[in-house]
């Protein structure tokens, strides 16, 4: 996990910010501008569907209409004598099997004859008066009358139509009453075909349902009053092909997208629906394939992030780790940076820093080294030698060491008192104290022995520091040794000071 | 860690069969109880299996038809519709008001649905209540013979101008039948026309009247629809056309099939096939009693002129006109 307050989190975090907006504001721009554009073209088509629906029952009702007015014009009914009426109102029925009634009025509204295809009617049943029938008087005032629609006793919808019988423009000799079985729309509305799960139904001036795919719906009369595409249709008049999107299906309360034609003779209302469910289902096809892309995206810009961040971040990173192994010590520790940019650049200074740091410390290590060899040797000839503090004992093994130091063969101190006179003398090995004493009082090294300059012998000695003692090395010239005496072993008091020669060989 | 994944393989197996139970349920074809009452309303029944294979439906895959033929008993109605419910059919399905009437009654309390191809008056005989709102078990297709009655005996009248005392043959009990006898009594009147009933009680006894008819008592036959009468329409058609008696039926096929000299209404097989979508609701579960009573899409006048010219009749050109079909019309024109 990401720690928090790091350079590399707040990188991440940014970075992940940004993007995360950057595909939220994508999401957006989506869900108000592609989607509802998506969802205007699926009822775009049904208002298109609604509206060939609307036209194709205008035709059918001016089909009907024409078929009523062929009929008054065939031998001017009026004229004829009432047999040949009733023929002419039989070949209309067997012309037009939508009507299932016809009525012939005088001018006066007097039912002069009637032919039905189920009822029967005789001279005992005319010469009754229609003058009252709203469809009569529009008819004899010249106008082509479509009614309401009603439904019969087996609840078939029915529309009454009453055209004019006119021998001239305004000559209107009577009125041919119809009653039109509006059964034949069912399945031409039926057979339209909305979308993968839609429907198109046909509803009358006050709501109910005229003609549906379920056409036992239309024999139950439900009433689709209160559907918003009807209100819709009713409010906006004749204001044609609206779209509704986001209603609820009265029935079951699903979300449907709508569309609604009006039929212009009739006042009818075609209404498309189809559940959104369905109607959008590609746009959810789409909108699913978006979203993964979006949530692929996410994932994507928080992966970016991360390795973005982890790119900036490492050789920072690498830098602090750096510089925190040199500080414990390991001059040697390279960084291996290959970024390209700055913090390159960085690292071979800082690689450059480390090295001019190593080598100032070897080179001080190398002389702390000289001289606490130095150092220690003079230790060592001062530290306390011998335990029991006797003098000579001390001056023996002092001289035993810087024999061994020195590597010489041999060594003899002697310590003179203010008269000269001897008060001290040793040599290392006591086995040549003869000789030792007999080099000292000539001033010359032990023969077959050749004296080395002293500078020689300690460059000697600095090349090969680890030689062992006993090899063959010249003697020092025999000097004169001066100084003090190392502290006692609890570092009180000091010895006195003692003069006297030190010979070596 | 191997004693989970097997677990986890029996749980999931076990949540497979449960999905696998259902689906195999739905497979199973729907299972039709068939109570037709005679051969003659066998063309009911095509109907209804060429509607349903037009919905989709395979025979033996999808739906299942079980059938019993009555052969106009009755007894054997009842008894086939109580096998069928016993047998715990999905839907009865049956033709003619009479054997509806019997159907209906025997399969109510089971509440098996039932569906007619073709009843003359479901409503007029007291079956269902209402065409919009059958608001029972029952739905179907209705012919509408009995409202249709008065307007065949008008037909009849304008066809043959010289008929004015008809025999009509019908069921003594039948609901449907008596319902008829009364529409036609009203019809006659208006119409000018004297009515000759023969109140029949069985087969046999339809035949005799039909066979004992001759001019003198009637100038024409007309069938009251009945299960009863239906079932011989073949024998009384020849017995009518014998007394060169013009007979009047109300189903297309009786013209066709038996020789009839004419007919208005529908046919048993388009009407059979129209109740195919009503069985296809019902299976696919809209209760019986939200299906309202569907009358035929079509009423056809036919005319059979071979019949016309045996028994020395003719037709008029306007009458020939108005007819919807012809049957030998080569011949006579």
């Amino acid at each position: 996990m990401l720690r928090r307050k790091t350079l590399r989190s707040r990188l991440f975090w940014a970075l992940a910010s940004a993007l995360a907006v950057l595909v939220v504001i994508v999401s957006i721009v989506w869900r108000l501008t592609v989607e509802p554009a998506l969802r205007q073209a699926v009822a775009a088509h049904h208002q298109e569907v609604a509206g060939r629906a609307a036209d194709q029952i205008q035709e059918f009702m001016d089909h009907q209409i024409a078929e009523l007015t062929a009929a008054t014009e065939l031998g001017r009914l009026w004229r004829e004598r009432p047999g040949s009426q009733k023929e002419i109102l039989y070949r209309l029925l067997k012309l037009a099997p939508t009507v299932q009634e016809v009525r012939l009025a005088d001018a006066g509204g007097r039912v002069v004859s009637r032919l039905a295809r189920h009822r029967v009617y005789t001279g005992a049943d005319l010469g009754a008066s229609v003058e009252a029938d709203p469809g009569f008087r529009r008819a004899v005032a010249g106008e082509v009358y479509v009614g309401d629609v009603f439904h019969g006793a087996t609840a078939e919808p029915m529309v009454r139509v009453g055209v004019p019988i006119k021998f001239t423009a305004t000559d209107i000799r009577g009125v041919l009453l119809a009653e039109i079985n509006l059964k034949t729309l069912w399945d031409p509305i039926a057979d339209l075909t909305v979308g993968r799960g839609g429907s198109a139904f046909v509803v009358d001036r006050v709501g109910r349902l005229i003609a549906h795919r379920d056409y036992s719906r239309v024999l139950l009369g439900v009433s689709l009053a209160d559907h918003p595409a009807f209100r819709l249709a009713r409010a906006g008049a004749r204001d044609n092909g609206r779209v509704i999107e986001g209603g609820r299906r009265p029935s079951d309360g699903a979300g449907v997208i709508s569309a609604f034609a009006i039929v212009p003779r009739t006042g009818w209302v075609v209404i498309i629906e189809e559940p959104e469910a369905t109607a959008l289902a590609g746009v959810s096809r789409v909108k699913r394939i978006a979203t993964a892309l979006i949530f692929v995206a996410l994932v994507g810009s928080f992966g970016l992030s991360y390795w973005f961040s982890a790119r900036i971040a490492r050789p920072i990173r690498q830098l602090q780790e750096g510089a925190a192994r040199i500080s414990r010590g390991d001059l040697r520790h390279r960084l291996e940076i290959t970024a390209s940019h700055e913090i390159e650049a960085l690292a071979r200074e800082f690689n450059e820093m480390a090295e001019q740091l190593r080598l100032s410390r070897e080179g001080l290590e190398r002389k702390v080294a000289e001289k606490t060899r130095d150092l220690s040797a003079l230790y060592a000839l001062v530290t306390p030698l011998s335990p029991t503090g006797h003098l000579e004992e001390t001056l023996d093994a002092a001289l035993a060491k810087i024999t061994e130091m020195t590597g010489a063969d041999g060594g003899l101190i002697r310590i003179s008192g203010p008269d000269r006179a001897e008060v001290l003398e040793t040599s290392h090995p006591p086995s040549l104290k003869g000789a030792l004493k007999e080099a000292a009082g000539a001033g010359r090294a032990p023969v077959g022995r050749p004296a080395a300059p002293h500078g020689r012998r300690q460059e000697r000695r600095r090349r090969d520091p680890g030689q062992p003692p006993g090899d063959r090395v010249r003697a020092p010239p025999a000097g004169v040794l001066r100084g003090h005496l190392p502290a006692d072993r609890d570092g009180r008091g000091e010895r006195p000071p003692v003069h006297g020669d030190a010979a070596s060989a | 860690m191997r004693g989970q994944w097997a677990k986890r393989m029996v749980i999931s197996l076990g949540i497979l069969l449960l999905l696998a139970v259902p689906a195999a349920a739905d497979t199973k074809p729907y299972r039709v109880g068939i109570v037709l009452p005679g051969d003659q309303w066998v063309s009911g029944i095509e109907g209804l299996k060429e509607g349903m294979r037009d919905l989709g439906y395979v025979e033996g895959r999808d739906v299942e038809y079980v059938l019993v033929n009555a052969r106009g008993d009755k007894r054997k109605v009842e008894e086939a519709t109580r096998g069928f419910v016993e047998d715990r059919v999905d839907l009865i399905f049956t033709i003619t008001n009479t054997a509806l009437k019997i159907v209906a009654g025997v399969a109510k309390p089971s509440g098996t649905p039932v569906v007619f191809g073709s009843a003359s008056g479901p409503v007029e005989s007291g079956v269902v209540p209402s065409y919009a709102t059958p608001g029972t078990q029952v739905t179907g297709v209705t012919s509408g013979s009995i409202e249709l009655v008065p307007k065949r005996l008008e037909i009849l009248r304008e066809v043959l101008p010289h008929v004015k005392r008809v025999a009509l043959i019908g069921e003594r009990e039948a609901d449907s039948s008596i319902a008829a006898f009364r529409l036609a009594q009203e019809a006659a009147a208006k119409l000018g026309l004297r009515l000759v009933e023969f109140r029949v009680g069985s087969n046999d006894e339809a035949v005799a009247v039909a066979r004992r008819l001759t001019r003198r008592e009637a100038d024409a036959v007309f069938l009251i629809p009945s299960l009863h009468t239906v079932a011989v329409t073949g024998e009384i058609a020849a017995a009518a056309k014998a007394a060169r008696l013009p007979f009047a039926v109300y189903q297309v096929e009786h013209v066709r099939q038996h020789g009839a000299l004419l007919s208005y209404g529908s046919s048993y097989y388009l009407q059979g096939k129209q109740a195919a979508s009503l069985v296809d609701k019902i299976r696919r579960g809209v209760p019986p009693a939200q299906l309202p009573i569907e009358r035929p899409r079509l009423h056809q006048l036919i005319l059979n002129l071979e019949t016309a010219r045996e028994i020395g009749v003719s037709f008029s050109a306007e009458v020939l006109n108005r007819a919807d079909e012809l049957i030998g019309s080569r011949s006579q024109r």
